[in-house]
């Protein structure tokens, strides 16, 4: 019963959903909307959860003082301090305080931290080409070329640049495009099959 | 068929225990070692496993009874050695060969017996009139045909004449006669005349009634049943057919025509002459068997005996016997029997001894482990050089920066650029699907990390929505999503002038569950965001919201995603609701993955902008200004990045590849 029972509201509960979309029988999309309702609940209460669980954990390394537990410190502070800043303030989230942790802090800094995948591109593209293989010519041609016509620079130098680039985009890329979304939407129907018919239950692990 | 060596019984082919008595029929096939008890294959002298002498103790698959009364096989070959020196010099004394009948004589001096077919059912000497129809086995017609053959092949019987023995033993068939030995006719015969034992009933092989055909009370009942032998005995002995053959009677062999203390002991005891030396008591554990057990298998056992050579019988002088029967006979050695001495082992001192190599890696091996390891600081950790691809990266970084300060952005603004199909499209799109006071959707799937991107296309998107007067309802599905769309709501309003949040444009916040609430948004946007995320006003109060029951109510979906899937989430979620025009503005890096939603037929997507080029190819389509600086500082980006990639495929190709 502990596993027939979530198994079968799984499906049941996922057979409704799909038949939602095909169907328009009045009960049938209630349901469905009521079913996707408490999705979003369920998410909302998640998500909640899950902050009170990164809490616990951060906590308890402080408490052990497991190795990195100033980190943790720093975390818990400004998890309460914004917590508490929202709550505080009148305006909420659109509180001058919050605003101000946002535009000042939270921006600048994970923009700096995503500026860093630039810097391992770089270093990951260099690494490709002193493996000195076939295709890494392709693809130092390919990036150079849709470089030329991205930039002013090749418009400058010449018209066609930009006329390769789009039939680089287009073509060769759009393939491979096509070919990997194929194969995703195919694993999601795959996926989705096996949850309907309980051979996966993510849900009793 | 096959025939039970117990009691005779014909079984059919394949048959492992008789029906009758239950006597195994089958066994190991091979010759098993008496020392080590290795099997080994059949006709092998010595086994495999120690060198030992073999005797043949395979057993009889699916032999027929063995044919009776004979100690050893009726040809020639099969007599040994010892005993065919013997017989020579007994005929040389003796000098029996005139009165040596040939095969045919003793054939008519034979009883008169019925036909062949009259044989009793075993192969015994006396059959009776009630037997007379018995029809013989399929081995006996082999061996009588084999028999017949050998008689006239056979040469003149050496020794002792059939005349002397006037009590013979009833042989039934012609056949039967030829099949026994010559010297073993002429010891039934001596052991007839003396002993004259009454003749047993009729009955199979190796059962009591149907025992030997001339049994003594001196000699021992021969052949013991299977189940009276011991293993060992098993193992040593021939096979069951060849068990049940009997021995010589004990006394002197009346074809040598010598007497039992003229011999010595050791060849008496070889042959089975009278009883087992005393000398050689059987173990207490035996006791019982020794009178089951004939002696001279017993003497044969291992262990019984010594193989040790004997002192010098009588008559035995230097070299030769001077005496006896065997006078003038040199070099005759005791019987050394082959299964009860174990081969001598192999030298094995070799394997024992080392070579000097395996000597020296021995004592470096204990000089290794016996010398303690010198002291010695371990080296810190050096810190990673900063190498050259990092200070390259830095410096691309570093010029990206400051190259557009120092144009002042003015440098690629004014080079003419083809605007991509796409982005054209999507203005298109705009332009033509879109009237004032139109709710229009965008989704802000991004956060600050790549908002340095996205930003400046979110900005020119939704400046355009405004331009067109319609109403912009922003949302998330990202925590971090609705603080950064609010602030591109601004700027855009603030830039088109004019505009009111909660009238305008409004937003309503961060969506959870994905694509469950994007499903539930799209269903019920009024429900499902409840209230705005600046005010935290109810959602049915705001004017921007007024009229908006669901998708069908919506003139546009512009979905603005850093990543493909969630720009394809919105796609599919709306897709399947209702037939809503759509546009999406993407990350280069999600370009790719998201045109092909644009192209062909059945588009989903009326248009698509991708990154801060295809920004600024919209702005500069829809007349935003805004993004002009982001355009002209990631121009001299992707600038610089194409300089350093030429000069990394430069690099690599004049350096040693590396694997």
């Amino acid at each position: 019963m502990k596993r027939i029972l979530p198994t079968v509201a799984a499906m049941v509960v996922g057979i409704i959903v799909l038949i939602d979309f095909f169907v328009d029988v009045g009960y049938i999309n209630l349901m469905g909307r009521l079913f996707v309702d408490w999705a979003v609940i369920l998410a909302a209460f998640a998500l909640i959860l899950g902050v009170l669980n990164l809490f616990l954990v951060h906590f308890r390394r402080i408490r052990t003082r497991q190795k990195g537990w100033p980190y943790s410190i720093i975390l818990i502070l400004t998890l309460w301090t914004v917590l508490v800043l929202g709550l505080l303030d009148p305006a909420g989230p659109q509180g001058q305080s919050v605003r101000w942790i946002f535009q000042y802090v939270q921006y600048p800094l994970q923009a700096a931290f995503f500026a860093l995948t630039a810097v391992f591109l770089l270093t990951a593209i260099y690494r490709a080409f002193r493996l000195q293989r076939g295709e890494n010519a392709w693809f130092i041609l390919a990036g150079i070329l849709v470089l030329l016509g991205a930039t002013a620079v090749g418009g400058w130098l010449w018209d066609g640049f930009a006329s390769i680039r789009e039939w680089i985009m287009n073509v060769p890329a759009l393939a491979g495009a096509r070919g990997i979304l194929i194969g995703v939407a195919l694993a999601v129907t795959i996926t989705g099959l096996r949850l309907l018919l309980g051979v996966d239950r993510p849900y009793a692990e | 068929m096959i025939y039970c060596p117990n009691c005779g019984t014909a079984n059919r082919d394949g048959s492992k225990f008789c029906n009758e008595c239950g006597q195994r029929l089958t066994g190991a096939e091979g010759v098993r070692c008496p020392m080590c008890g290795a099997l080994n294959r059949s006709g092998s002298v010595f086994c495999t496993q120690c060198g030992s002498r073999l005797i043949a103790v395979e057993a009889p698959a699916e032999a027929p009874a063995a044919p009776p009364a004979a100690p050893a096989p009726a040809g020639e070959e099969a007599v040994p050695e010892w005993l065919a020196k013997l017989r020579e010099a007994a005929q040389r004394e003796v000098s029996i060969g005139e009165e040596a009948p040939a095969p045919e004589q003793r054939e008519e001096e034979a009883p008169a017996a019925g036909p062949a077919e009259e044989l009793p059912k075993a192969p015994v000497f006396v059959i009776e009139e009630g037997e007379a129809e018995w029809v013989p086995p399929d081995w006996l017609s082999e061996l009588r045909a084999r028999s017949a053959g050998a008689a006239e092949e056979a040469p003149a019987a050496p020794s002792e004449p059939l005349t002397e023995a006037p009590a013979a033993p009833v042989f039934a068939a012609e056949e039967a006669v030829s099949e026994v030995p010559d010297w073993l006719q002429r010891l039934r015969a001596e052991v007839t005349a003396e002993e004259a034992p009454a003749p047993p009933p009729p009955g199979p092989i190796g059962t009591e009634a149907a025992g030997p055909a001339f049994p003594t009370e001196a000699a021992p009942v021969f052949p013991a049943g299977p189940e009276e032998i011991p293993d060992w005995l098993k193992e040593l002995g021939p096979p069951p057919s060849e068990q049940e053959v009997i021995p010589p009677a004990a006394g002197p062999v009346p074809g040598l025509a010598v007497e039992e203390e003229e011999l010595p002991a050791w060849l008496r005891e070889a042959i089975g002459f009278g009883e087992a030396p005393a000398e050689a008591p059987a173990p207490a554990a035996e006791e019982e068997l020794a009178g089951e057990i004939p002696e001279w298998i017993m003497a044969l056992r291992p262990g019984a005996q010594e193989p040790t050579i004997e002192a010098p019988p009588e008559g035995y002088e230097g070299d030769s016997y001077t005496e006896g029967i065997l006078a003038g006979v040199q070099g005759l050695l005791p019987i050394e029997l082959p299964m009860a001495k174990p081969p001598a082992p192999e030298d094995t001192g070799s394997l024992l001894e080392s070579v000097p190599a395996e000597d020296e890696a021995v004592q470096i091996f204990r000089q290794v482990m016996e010398s303690r390891p010198p002291a010695r600081r371990m080296p810190k950790p050096s810190r990673p050089r900063i190498g050259r691809v990092r200070l390259l990266s830095a410096l691309v970084l570093i010029a990206i920066m400051c190259l557009p300060l120092l144009t002042q952005g003015q440098w690629f603004t004014g080079i003419a650029r083809t605007v991509p199909d796409s982005v054209y499209a999507a203005y298109e799109a705009v332009e033509e699907e879109l009237a004032p006071n139109d709710a229009v959707v965008v989704a802000f799937d991004f956060d600050p990390s790549t908002a340095g991107e996205m930003a400046p296309l979110a900005q020119v998107l939704t400046e355009h929505l405004m331009a067109r007067g319609a109403r912009v309802i922003a949302v998330s599905t990202l925590p971090a999503g609705p603080q950064v769309a609010q602030d591109i709501l601004d700027r855009a309003a603030a830039a088109r002038g004019g505009k009111s949040y909660g009238v305008h444009y409004v937003n309503l916040g961060y969506l959870p569950g994905r694509e469950a609430g994007m499903r539930d948004f799209l269903l019920n946007p009024v429900g499902a965001a409840r209230r705005d995320f600046v005010r935290g006003q109810p959602a049915a109060d705001l004017p921007a919201l007024q009229g908006l029951q669901g998708i069908q109510d919506l003139k546009m979906l512009v979905i603005i995603g850093a990543s493909a899937q969630d720009v394809r989430w919105w796609m599919e979620q709306a897709a399947g609701l209702a037939r809503v025009p759509m546009i999406a503005g993407v990350s280069a890096a999600a370009e790719p993955y998201i045109l092909p939603y644009y192209q062909g037929e059945g588009r989903l997507l009326q248009g698509v902008v991708a990154g801060v080029l295809g920004a600024g190819d919209y702005g500069a389509l829809s007349g935003s200004l805004v993004s002009t600086a982001r355009v002209e500082s990631l121009q001299w980006g992707l600038l610089v990045a194409l300089i350093a990639m030429l000069i990394v495929a430069a690099v690599s190709v004049f350096t040693p590849a590396r694997t």
